[in-house]
């Protein structure tokens, strides 16, 4: 999970953005695969791509801030831990949420 | 700047496509108004999914043949559920240059024949982000509910309150969605999940219907309702990219603006219609818009202060969960509430002596956010 991070001025996009619009400054990749579930719904009304249910969609918190969201047909509840590198293509772009990751400050 | 001219169709799932539909809150609005359709000098016309369900953009144009020979700037705005409320502030912005602005919002959401409504109504999700994780609009707000819900321990019957008190309010309002169906505190605890902790009858219904206003730079009437302020600021539609689920930033801001542009503050609104497109976002909206503290929405329902006699009356025309969400057409039908009320001209629903009112219109899942202030010609 791939996030990009301004160095200079900290600011952060899910899209992968090379130069930063604020300070012009060259911005870093971020990755991050250690997730918490942080929140959860059990989606039951099918739709286009997503005809079998019920399925699950997590809202997953990284240890350095960065959100995603995760489909899955497993039940995990609050606080379960799930690391992404082994999931591959349902990962989607992570993001930062500023402030909340200290490495990156 | 004032409101000189209101109109709507009723909503529900209706016969009429979405020309007829503009037309007849366009002819509605003109009549109401002490303005000629000629004396209009341009137009901005709300509509969110003309183009996924049926087929038709360039919205502007289909609006001009309409209006045979008048050939006036017209434009078509789209941010997603808030495209009424950010019309109007384009409309405000013309005003600069006309005497006259009309305003209409059409959606025709039943009977869809390109994308069927689920996904075409996705599309105000961030693609990337949520919507190729499954994550359909209705699922949005039940990680925010969860949230909330977790956050302030409340369960899920405070939103069944929400429910009922919009469908009683809808059962006053002869133009709304659910005017003839009388709902249940049962239905609503039967209702089947739809993405949990969100039942059906948590969710505002897929509607056709269209609203429309004209707005003026002088007063034209007695019964002119005049714009106090009309703010909206944007945000990053994923929850992905937010720091607290249980409020909408952006909707923080707006209101900071048009309390700060009208002179106004909480205690001075007498009525409210805002972006119930959930249960949950009503309560959201109470606690954004400073109407009450954080957490403190629940209370205010239990209380019975949002009831069309409590101190705060809010969605007297049942909301969007009741009076229906035909999109591009509901921040214009909140107006068109907010002034009806204003008027003294609600009829069995009139509150008592209301002298300021506020509509709160949200796009997305608070990626736009929409607050404007109107008063009273009786102040």
């Amino acid at each position: 999970m791939l996030a990009y991070h301004c160095p200079h001025c900290g600011k952060c996009w899910s899209y992968p953005v090379k130069k930063c619009i604020f300070c012009k400054s060259d911005t870093r990749e971020v990755s991050e695969t250690k997730y918490t579930v942080i929140g959860f719904t059990k989606v039951c009304v099918p739709s286009s791509g997503n005809e079998r249910v019920p399925y699950f969609v997590y809202l997953i918190e990284g240890r350095n801030g960065t959100k995603t969201l995760l489909k899955s047909f497993h039940e995990y509840h609050l606080g379960h831990a799930i690391d992404l590198a082994g999931i591959g293509p349902q990962a989607v772009p992570a993001v930062v949420v500023p402030g909340n990751d200290p490495a990156l400050r | 700047m004032y409101i000189s001219g209101i109109g709507r169709t009723k909503f529900g799932s209706l016969p009429q496509t979405l020309p007829e539909l503009a037309y007849e809150a366009m002819y509605e609005a003109i009549v109401d108004s002490n303005v000629d359709i000629t004396d209009i000098g341009a137009i901005f016309v709300s509509n969110f999914l003309g183009g996924p369900l049926n087929g038709q953009l360039h919205l502007n144009s289909i609006v001009a043949s309409l209006l045979p020979g008048m050939n006036v700037p017209i434009a078509r705005v789209e941010t997603a559920c808030a495209s009424s409320s950010v019309a109007l502030k384009q409309a405000l912005y013309a005003l600069g240059q006309h005497d006259h602005v009309l305003v209409v919002g059409a959606e025709k959401m039943t009977a869809g024949t390109v994308l069927g409504p689920t996904e075409a109504i996705a599309m105000a999700a961030d693609r990337h982000a949520d919507q190729l994780n499954g994550l359909i609009f209705p699922a949005n707000y039940a990680l925010i509910a969860q949230q909330y819900m977790q956050k302030y321990r409340i369960g899920h019957e405070v939103l069944e309150q929400i429910a009922l008190i919009n469908h009683r309010n809808a059962r006053l309002n002869p133009l709304a969605h659910f005017h003839d169906k009388d709902v249940t505190l049962e239905m609503i605890r039967r209702s089947p999940v739809i993405s949990s902790p969100l039942n059906l009858f948590d969710c505002s219904p897929l509607s056709d219907g269209a609203a429309a206003v004209v707005l003026s730079k002088e007063p034209q009437g007695s019964r002119d309702v005049k714009i106090l302020s009309s703010q909206y600021v944007t945000d990053a539609t994923s929850l992905t990219q937010r720091a607290s689920l249980t409020s909408f930033n952006a909707v923080k801001i707006a209101a900071r603006m048009a309390y700060a542009e009208s002179g106004k503050g909480p205690d001075d609104i007498d009525l409210a219609e805002v972006h119930d497109c959930f249960t949950i976002s009503e309560l959201l909206a109470l606690e954004d818009l400073g109407l009450c503290e954080p957490g403190g929405a629940a209370k205010l329902v239990g209380e019975g202060r949002i009831l069309r006699d409590g101190d705060l009356p809010v969605n007297t025309d049942g909301g969007l969960k009741a009076d229906g969400h035909p999109i591009g057409a509901t921040g214009l039908a909140q107006i068109f509430e907010i002034v009806v009320q204003l008027r003294g001209e609600a009829g069995p629903r009139q509150v008592a002596g209301p002298n300021v009112g506020m509509i709160h219109n949200v796009g997305g899942i608070g990626g736009t956010a929409a607050v404007t202030i109107l008063e009273g010609s009786q102040c």
